[in-house]
């Protein structure tokens, strides 16, 4: 199936899946990705919803995955390893350009009004 | 090392596509083995929450992502017909509500019946019996060869009629065993309970030492017995039964420990076990250690059967293995009295059966037989339903031609009849559920109480197994039907048929007329069946008992243990409670017996005629009765010959005694026995005074035996031979329970400590042993009367949808000058061919099945000619109702009407 060009954007959950991979560059499989996320936002991320993000962004062509190794304690299984593509590069770039500038000027209006 | 839970990754790996199973699964793992660390529980809890997601909301949501938009489509497309198809049966169904409640009576009484009979079957007949490993259970006895019963001079002292070891054999098997693990002997009776409150009557049990080896059951409360309770050293102990100790001592708490008397002796109670003995003895409320002691061989010829015994297997050995071993015993025992077992006696025959037989065996016959009636009357109910479908369907052809026409495909159109059958099934099914549900509730007040395993029928997983079992047969083997029925030829050719205006059959015709030869010859079958038994049943009421049951109260004493021997004690008990009962003025005639009617328990055995030599093979034995003067004329006994025991028949005159007459004509055929003398012990003779009518002692399916009946007053050691059977008869001037309350305060007059019990009038005791006859017969006549109107209904369903196609014929026949006589033989023709048909198949069918009758049947055989013309009257007399509104209808066709065409 050939990526379509990502014109939609970013779901919320997407977006922090493909700020995860970012964030964890060449160790970004499952685990991880769920801890990442998990530690930096507090939120109880459901597994199943995650794993769907990751297809989707594949999907998408934003991110691109292979197989590694597998550990024992992973009962012999592979990990599956994924690193954002040229596409998925721009695709936060421009999420981020949008949120500053949308940001920019009224982040002191919200300071200590959690 | 903690691995995570074996079923939830068993789960993951069966749902999860195979292409990412590994790394899904991987991921979990790992962290699970993290977790683990902290807590193993909390981590599996996790584990299969975390599982559980995967596989249901990954699973689903997937499909979002990948799934094609051509496949969602068909996908939806499926979805959508389907409600389609379902809206559009429940619609058809909303328009004729008639034929819906019709066939859903069908179903649900077809259904509701079937399971009631298939959960009587199973709960009694197939379930194993509520023990551990049932299947090693067996029952031992022995029985003399050719005649498989008792030797004569056995005594089988138990309540009934089971086969038995002689306690002799039993010792020396008990001792000498190396197939069986362990031996219960149990014997019951009426003991008498004493506590602080008022005494009670109850059944008790006397068990070996290792019974709760055989029958491993958990005590409730306290310990079951143990072998080291059966020591005659230790303490009296007593364990008792759940019903027991709920529904006679209150269930109260502090039941362990608490002392009771049972039978005068002090014991205390120890356990209390739930009643899964029921199937072994009804009944029973007590059981305590037996203490018995087995007689050696040899030492004395003993006859005596005092215990039921079961055993346990051990595992691995075989049934045949036990029976080797129980003859191999029974050598043994026989060898060591070589003054009985001659040569000229035959040596014993062990008996080994699964006690499983042995407890439902005498009801098998009788309970296949209702398995068969049941499974007839379901399948009648699925013909009828077969054919109210095709009668239906028949009225639509129209419209499926056309759709036909219009390119529609026959599974497009058998769809929606399907989907009409699955509503119908699941609906009747419900229905029926219910209805077995309540019947198999109802079941222990309209059952023969004696029905054994009776508490242990239920409305179960099995029950319901079958009813979704039955209503899904019913519903797509009955629903495939219309298939057959849409015209494969075209359209065209099928418009011109229903037009055709000589009427001639159309489709469907032949299969709704092989339908009715199916009921008819199913109402047929169960016809034969219900008539057989119910004949059988009217035999059994109309048997001379050879006494009058009614007006006569009999009961019971029970007498300690031994207390025979002490000389004189019983006869003048005897004598006391008479004389007292006399003087009330509603007794009109009181006596005592050895053996009353219907009470198992009695002496047989063998006399010697005086003056005639003994023939080894035709020995006189008998029925031996020891009996008061009065009571003879109490129960009402017919005299035939000579005289009754008369006043001056006193202790000191010439002993007397009287015969039946099947002893009359036995050994004194075409002579009169009277004035013979009969060698009654061995020092003594007694004359024969008088012939009297035959008694049937045991069950009235039995012949009575060759009976002497001698006078206790003249032979007061016979009231020695006291069996289970033993009591008073008292015939009353008017209402016999009216006397209830007196003859209990003048037997505790004469011996305050002897307990009165089982004290019933005698029609009632007689009554109750036609019970399990008339339920067998009741319920097979229901059934039979079931598959009676489905026929009449298919029948008149073919004849008044002939006639109705056959308006036009009838109306050119009346025009063209044919008489009513004419019209009514085109009419009933048909019937009479059908239900010719019907009926030959469903005699032919029950001659064939009768031999399952046989066992049930008494004074009447399976092939009884009256039974089976009975059914093909009865069977004519439905053709005729039958035909009685259609053949109206064709009388009263109009020519004029009937030929213009619409």
């Amino acid at each position: 199936m050939a990526p379509k060009p990502a014109r939609e954007s970013l779901g919320d959950l997407e977006h922090l899946v493909l700020l995860a991979v970012l964030r964890l560059g060449d160790g970004s499989y499952g685990v991880p990705i769920l801890e990442e996320i998990a530690a930096r936002t507090g939120r109880r991320v459901s597994r199943p919803a995650v794993y769907i993000a990751l297809r989707r962004l594949q999907a998408k062509g934003l991110l691109a995955s292979r197989l590694g190794e597998a550990t024992p304690e992973r009962g012999g299984r592979a990990k599956r390893y994924f690193t954002l593509t040229r596409l998925g590069h721009r695709q936060l770039h421009a999420s981020r350009e949008a949120l500053l500038s949308m940001w920019a000027n009224v982040a002191h209006r919200i300071q200590g009004r959690p | 090392v903690i691995r995570p839970p074996r079923l939830a990754h068993r789960l993951l790996g069966a749902r999860l596509a195979p292409d990412e199973r590994d790394e899904l699964i991987g991921d979990l793992d790992e962290q699970f083995a993290r977790r683990a660390a902290a807590g193993a529980r909390a981590a599996r809890r996790w584990y299969w929450g975390q599982a559980l997601a995967l596989t249901w909301g990954f699973a689903v949501r997937r499909r979002d992502v990948v799934s094609t938009a051509h496949e969602r489509t068909r996908g939806r497309l499926a979805l959508e017909n389907a409600a389609l198809d379902w809206r559009q049966a429940a619609r058809s169904l909303r328009r004729s509500p008639g034929f819906a409640l019709v066939a859903l009576l069908t179903i649900a009484l077809g259904i509701g019946l079937s399971t009631s009979v298939f959960s009587v079957v199973n709960g009694i007949l197939l379930q194993p019996l509520p023990v551990e490993n049932a299947g090693r259970l067996v029952r031992l006895g022995e029985v003399e060869p050719q005649r498989g019963a008792l030797f004569e001079g056995m005594i089988n002292a138990g309540p009934a009629p089971r086969v038995r070891l002689r306690d002799v054999s039993a010792g020396v098997w008990q001792s000498t065993s190396e197939t069986i693990a362990a031996f219960a002997p149990i014997r019951t009776g009426e003991v008498t309970v004493t506590t602080s409150a008022e005494p009670l009557r109850a059944v008790g049990a006397e068990v070996g030492p290792r019974f709760f080896d055989v029958f491993p059951i958990a005590p409730l409360l306290g310990r079951p017995l143990v072998p080291a309770d059966d020591d005659p050293a230790a303490s009296p102990v007593v364990v008792l039964t759940e019903s027991f100790w709920s529904d006679r001592l209150g269930g109260r708490a502090d039941v362990l420990d608490l002392q009771l008397g049972v039978d005068g002796v002090p014991m205390r109670v120890v356990g209390v076990i739930p009643d899964t003995l029921a199937f072994l003895e009804a009944d029973v409320a007590l059981l305590r250690p037996a203490r018995f002691r087995y007689p050696s061989p040899g030492v004395t010829r003993n006859f005596i059967m005092s215990m039921d015994i079961t055993a346990r297997m051990k595992p691995g050995v075989t049934i045949d293995e036990v029976r080797a071993e129980g003859q191999r015993v029974l050598t043994t025992v026989a060898s060591a009295d070589p003054a009985f077992f001659d040569g000229t006696v035959p040596v014993p025959q062990a008996i080994v059966q699964p006690l499983q037989d042995d407890v439902v065996g005498p009801v098998r016959p009788a309970l296949t037989l209702l398995f068969a009636g049941m499974v007839c009357v379901l399948i009648a109910s699925g013909v009828n339903l077969a054919s109210l479908l095709l009668a239906r369907n028949t009225a639509r052809q129209q419209d499926v031609a056309v759709r036909l026409a219009l390119g529609a495909s026959r599974w497009r159109i058998v769809r929606p009849l399907l989907f009409e059958q699955l509503i119908l099934g699941g609906a009747g099914g419900l229905a029926g559920g219910l209805t077995a549900w309540w019947v198999v509730r109802l079941l222990p007040r309209f059952a023969p109480a004696d029905l054994p395993r009776l508490a242990e029928v239920r409305f179960d997983a099995a029950s319901l197994a079958f009813i979704a079992a039955t209503a899904l047969v019913t519903a797509v083997v009955v629903g495939i039907l219309p298939a057959w029925q849409i015209p494969s030829r075209n359209v065209r050719e099928f418009t011109a048929s229903q037009a055709d205006p000589a009427g001639r059959r159309g489709s469907g015709s032949a299969a709704r007329s092989a339908l009715v030869v199916c009921q008819v010859a199913l109402a047929a079958v169960l016809l034969v069946g219900a008539l057989l038994i119910g004949r059988s049943l009217w035999n059994l009421v109309r048997v001379d008992p050879g006494y009058r049951p009614d007006g006569v109260l009999t009961f019971q004493v029970a007498t300690p243990d031994l207390v025979w021997r002490q000389t004189g004690r019983l006869d003048r008990f005897v004598a006391e409670v008479e004389a007292r009962l006399r003087r009330h003025p509603g007794v009109v005639e009181v006596g005592h017996a050895t053996a009353m009617p219907l009470h198992y328990g009695g002496n047989a055995g063998t006399l010697a005629i005086e003056g005639r030599p003994v023939d080894p093979d035709n020995r006189p034995r008998g029925q031996r009765l020891g009996v008061t003067r009065g009571y003879l004329p109490a129960i009402g006994m017919r005299l035939a010959d000579g005289r009754w025991f008369g006043d001056a028949d006193s202790p000191t005159s010439e002993r007397v005694c009287l015969v039946n007459d099947v002893f009359a004509e036995r050994f004194f055929p075409g002579e009169s026995p009277i004035g013979h003398r009969l060698k009654v012990t061995a020092r003594d003779f007694a004359r024969i005074v008088g012939v009297v009518g035959s008694v049937r002692i045991g069950p009235l399916t039995r012949d009575a035996p060759p009976s002497v009946i001698q006078l206790a007053t003249q032979q007061p050691e016979i009231l020695g031979y006291v069996g289970t059977g033993a009591g008073f008869a008292v015939r009353a001037s008017g209402e016999p329970e009216a006397l209830i309350s007196f003859v209990r305060e003048q037997v505790r007059a004469v011996e305050p400590d002897w307990p009165v019990h089982n004290v019933e009038r005698l029609d009632h005791r007689l009554g109750r042993t036609f019970a399990q006859p008339r339920f067998y017969a009741l319920t097979l006549g229901l059934f039979a009367a079931l598959a009676v109107s489905t026929a009449v209904l298919g029948l008149y369903g073919v004849l008044a949808y002939a006639v109705e196609r056959r308006r036009v014929e009838f109306g050119i026949r009346r025009a063209l000058g044919a008489g009513e006589r004419r019209i009514v033989w085109l009419v009933t023709r048909r019937a009479a061919v059908l239900a010719a048909a019907g009926l030959g198949v469903g005699l032919g069918a029950a001659a064939a099945g009768a031999r399952l009758l046989g066992a049930v049947l008494f004074g009447l055989q399976p092939l009884d000619p009256a039974s089976y013309a009975g059914a093909t009257a009865l069977v004519a007399l439905v053709v005729a109702a039958a035909s009685w509104a259609p053949t109206r209808r064709a009388l009263r066709i109009d020519p004029a009407r009937a030929l213009r065409v619409d």
